[in-house]
């Protein structure tokens, strides 16, 4: 069996085809064989018999009136039944009358007891044996005894066996003529379908395609093998796409942090610098320093850009519709994309929530338009269009998205459109065909974005025809609880008393930090790293820890699950250039959702800090 | 079976008197003659035999021990006709016979009843020698210890009587000399 297992389906089919031919024809052969054995002795038996009858009856007078010579002419007239080996007539009394013998060799005729004893027929191994009584008028004149050899009976064999070897010959030549041509309908097709399945296992060729020869299941294997591969391949593309984009956003978030870190520092010793010569009139000075603060600050648009893109989750989401952003953004984008371009609205009635942050979505269509202006030689039209959508199993599959509901929002130009390979990259940071005039992080923030949102984007182009970019966002379900978002309470002082852990592994920030807090009145205790925080709490009173997220030893994740537990007292806020999911489940969604960005925005921070302390 | 067969053996005794013993005693002979005699109704057909109302006659003419062994004959039937043997001394009261035995101490008279039973059905049987030669259609001749027939074919055709092919086959066939004159 497990020989039979390890053979291809080819020689399987070609077996079992064949045993089973093989079986049934020599059953049949065999049964045949039985049937015609009995038969042939039956025939043997019936011929014997009339000939027997007739020659008895022949015979009466014989018998009768003594005769022995009439009776042995009788009897020899048996010669031409060439199987009868001896025949005996016998009278009443018992004697002999007359006796025939097919060859020479001398047999006895049996006694005539043994005859009157005999069944009517009697076989044996090699002989038939029959034994009549001859009457007239049903009164009994003697007996006649048969022999006869079964040479009949075994040329009738012989000639069926021959016939049954010959169809068993011919079943197996036409049973493997069939199974051959059974097999090349199942095997040939599995088989071609295997190399497909092997070549792109070898090669990573996913282009290649099953031929779909016919319409039974053979042929819906292929058809569905391909669609299998289809599905695949689209999904291949998309894990490439993510993965790199995945590989980009933290490379880029990686340099955004540090970058970020020393503008931090920057702009953190900027400010200290303004508050401390806000005064004194020193106007050369002052205007150094505000060129100074608003060369960080670009630096600090650039890196927000980076690190929109590297993002995982967006800060600042709020429940939103569509339509209204689009509504007020409608005079702002019909001016940026000048008089040359038709803007043109088509918004969807009953537009679902979306949950996204308004700054995101805004700049993302700003981004798109002003792409599409760029992509708009002389006149042309740029159509913005919103509407809902039910996601179903196989475009889902198709968008790399879950099923479900989402908006989608699309924004359609009929510029000079991109080809395959631009349009493969018009999402990675820094790829730009605008030369000097592009960033190269317009798309690549889109894309962020969209990701961020839980949404997917899908690009259409064709050279010469104009693109479609496609945005679903998914549905936002409101919930029951009211608004999760806080109102930042506008109270005029900003200032506080309490004290406060600062924790940050950069030197700079800390004591940026530290100064900025003194200023407006709070105790400042500071700490280089999460254990040196912990043994500072244990010791001093503190009432809100500011910690950095981003920290080698302890995480600012794991020191405020830690401080969570054992101060629960203590208010905690995070803060972080560069944020990331990794152990974000260790703490409270309330603390994750409020991280703050660095470089600290001072009016944010200390309004978080009261926002926390009241 | 072998008792079937021996109770078979005994009834064909009583039947008849073992006919198929040579024939070494005249007393023996005598019965295989009667026996024969009884036989031949077997294998012979008479123009008349669908009239069943008559008995089935067979005639002893002469002095014949052989009566005595046809006497049992009496009791019997064939077919549905009963059988009836009789013993006739006068050539003329022959008409009723179906079978006409002739003793051999009537040799003399064979021109005679040849002459009166010249288109009268009945079968002459005798062991007279040269019966059949003479005119007569079945003649009874001892030869190598048993009794074999000689039939003169043309006498029993004359009268009408058929005998059967399996008769003839055992017999020896004789064409008299008096057909053999009157053939042309």
């Amino acid at each position: 069996m497990n020989w039979f297992s390890s053979q291809s389906i080819r020689v399987k089919l070609i077996l079992i085809i064949l045993f089973v031919s093989i079986i049934t024809v020599a059953l049949i052969g065999v049964a045949s064989i039985a049937w015609d054995a009995k038969q042939a002795r039956k025939a043997l038996v019936n011929e014997l018999s009339a000939v027997s009858h007739l020659i008895g009856d022949r015979s009466s007078a014989a018998l009768i009136f003594d005769d022995p010579r009439l009776a042995k002419e009788n009897l020899s007239s048996l010669k031409v039944i060439r199987h009868v080996v001896q025949a005996c007539m016998y009278q009443l009394d018992g004697t002999i009358l007359a006796k025939y013998q097919r060859d020479k060799i001398v047999s006895s005729c049996p006694p005539v007891l043994h005859v009157q004893g005999m069944k009517q027929q009697q076989f044996d191994s090699n002989r038939l044996h029959l034994a009549f009584s001859i009457k007239q008028d049903s009164k009994p004149l003697g007996w006649i005894h048969l022999d006869s050899d079964l040479s009949p009976i075994d040329a009738r064999l012989q000639n069926q066996m021959i016939f049954t070897a010959l169809a068993l010959v011919a079943a197996i030549l036409i049973t493997a003529f069939l199974a051959n041509w059974v097999q090349r309908l199942i095997s040939v097709p599995i088989k071609s379908i295997t190399k497909v399945a092997k070549e792109i296992e070898e090669h990573g060729d996913h282009s290649i395609r099953a031929k779909e020869t016919s319409c039974d299941e053979v042929g819906q294997l292929a058809h569905t093998f391909n669609a299998m591969l289809d599905s695949l391949e689209a999904q291949n593309i998309q894990l490439r796409r993510s993965q790199k984009m995945d590989a980009l956003g933290k490379l880029t978030g990686g340099i955004a942090h540090d970058y970020n870190n020393s503008l931090n520092v920057v702009l953190g010793f900027v400010q200290l610098l303004e508050l401390e010569y806000d005064d004194k009139e020193l106007p050369e000075t002052n205007e150094n320093i505000k060129e100074i603060r608003h060369a960080a600050e670009r630096g600090v648009k650039l890196t927000k850009k980076l690190l929109a893109f590297s993002r995982k989750k967006s800060s600042d989401a709020a429940m939103l519709d569509l339509n209204q952003i689009l509504e007020s953004e409608h005079n702002m984008l019909d001016k940026t994309l000048t008089a040359r371009i038709n803007l043109v609205f088509g918004l969807g009635d009953n537009l679902w929530p979306v949950l996204l942050d308004d700054s995101d979505i805004e700049d993302a269509i700003l981004n798109m338009c002003i792409n599409a202006s760029h992509a708009i030689q002389g006149t042309g039209t740029v159509t913005i269009q919103t509407r809902n959508m039910t996601i179903s199993e196989l475009d889902a599959q198709q968008l790399a998205l879950n099923t479900g509901d989402y908006i989608l929002l699309s924004v359609t130009d009929t510029g000079s459109g991109m080809d395959a390979a631009t349009k493969e990259k018009i999402f990675d940071p820094f790829f730009s065909t605008k030369g000097d005039k592009g960033t190269g992080l317009g798309l690549s923030q889109v894309y962020g974005f969209v990701k961020r949102s839980g949404g997917a984007i899908k690009v259409y182009s064709e050279p010469g025809h104009g693109t479609r970019f496609s945005i679903y966002f998914p549905r936002y379900h409101e919930e029951k609880n009211g608004d999760t978002a806080k109102k930042i309470d506008s109270r005029t002082s900003l200032d506080g008393t309490e004290t406060i852990l600062l924790v940050d592994d950069e030197v700079a920030t800390l004591k940026f930090a530290s100064k900025l807090l003194s200023l407006h009145g709070y105790t400042v205790l500071n700490a280089e790293n999460g254990k040196q925080a912990l043994e500072i709490l244990a010791k001093e009173h503190v009432d809100l820890l500011l910690s950095d997220i981003i920290m080698p030893e302890m995480e600012g994740y794991e020191l405020s699950a830690i401080v969570q537990e054992k101060y629960p007292n203590i208010k905690i806020q995070l803060a972080s250039g560069f944020s990331d999911d990794r152990h974000a489940d260790m703490i409270d969604k309330n603390i994750q959702e409020n991280i703050i960005q660095k470089p600290y925005n001072l009016d944010i921070l200390l309004k978080r800090i009261r926002e926390l302390l009241d | 079976m072998i008792r079937l067969f021996n109770i078979l053996l005994i009834s064909c005794g009583i039947m008849l008197p073992v006919f198929t013993l040579h024939a070494a005693t005249p007393a023996s002979a005598d019965k295989i003659k009667a026996a024969y005699t009884y036989q031949f109704t077997k294998f012979v057909t008479w123009p008349d035999s669908s009239t069943s109302e008559k008995p089935f006659t067979i005639c002893v003419f002469g002095d014949e021990p052989i009566g005595k062994q046809l006497e049992p004959l009496n009791k019997r039937k064939l077919g549905d006709r009963s059988i009836k043997v009789e013993y006739i001394e006068e050539i003329y009261k022959t008409d009723t016979c179906n079978i006409l035995y002739i003793s051999e101490t009537e040799s003399g008279k064979l021109n005679v009843i040849f002459r009166y039973l010249k288109n009268k059905p009945v079968l002459t049987v005798s062991s007279i020698s040269d019966f059949a030669l003479q005119g007569g259609i079945i003649g009874l001749v001892a030869y190598k210890k048993k009794i074999r027939l000689e039939i003169n074919l043309a006498s029993a055709r004359r009268v009408d009587i058929i005998l059967s092919a399996k008769l003839l086959e055992i017999a020896k066939v004789i064409e008299s000399v008096k057909n053999k004159e009157e053939q042309p």
